[in-house]
């Protein structure tokens, strides 16, 4: 276990939202409240994701195909005959 | 994360499949791994494509790239772990060795597009039990 200190202030915002979020303790709902930073990292990177594909007017199965076309390339590179 | 979690060698296309469609199966299965529900991991080489597909494909920066991997919840295995185990693989299409060594390393099984793995997991079926935990 570590400790760390933070202001009054986001103490007690801390305190409040473990209520509402129904978390038995501040560690669980910090751990609770980076599981939903990640999956907003995620959204971000799918939005990214999607836009480029409409930019470079490429599919998804051209992606994928492209994909298997870099893992031969990558196949042969690493472990040649 | 804890020993009793489910592990699973997880392929490019069902990643890709989750970032291109945060709601979709794939999506869902990626949400697990960060409620520590399931345990991800896949090879160095399934790392690297991703990367030359983002950066070649879609113009991902450096930055742009580093991040992506820092939002995916997935182990990344060093080629030196696996690929001791690549002469023990059944799967004849040579660049797809990695992933089965790897399943063979973790003892676990493969979350994949491409029906050729015989360990291959059933989407649907893991997702039932990951509900039911």
């Amino acid at each position: 276990m570590k400790t760390i200190s933070i202001p009054e202030e986001l103490h007690k915002k801390i305190l409040a939202l473990k209520i509402q979020e129904e978390t038995k303790t501040s560690a669980e709902l910090i751990e609770k409240l980076y599981m939903e930073y990640r999956k907003k990292k995620l959204q971000e990177l799918s939005d990214l994701f999607r836009k480029r594909m409409k930019e470079k007017e490429i599919s998804f199965d051209q992606l994928l195909k492209k994909s298997k076309e870099i893992r031969k390339e990558i196949s042969d590179e690493w472990f040649p005959d | 994360m804890n020993g009793s979690q489910i592990k699973v060698v997880i392929d490019t296309n069902v990643l890709f499949m989750s970032i291109y469609d945060r709601n979709n199966k794939a999506g869902k299965i990626i949400d697990a791994a960060i409620n520590n529900k399931i345990q991800l991991f896949s090879p160095d080489s399934v790392k690297t494509e991703l990367e030359r597909v983002l950066k070649r494909e879609l113009s991902f920066s450096q930055e742009e790239i580093k991040e992506t991997f820092e939002a995916l919840p997935v182990t990344w295995v060093e080629k030196s772990i696996y690929e001791e185990k690549i002469k023990e693989t059944k799967v004849k299409h040579k660049p797809d060795k990695p992933i089965e060594a790897l399943s063979i390393v973790l003892g676990c099984d493969i979350l994949s597009a491409d029906a050729h793995f015989k360990n291959r997991l059933d989407i649907n079926n893991l997702l039932k039990e990951l509900e039911e935990l």
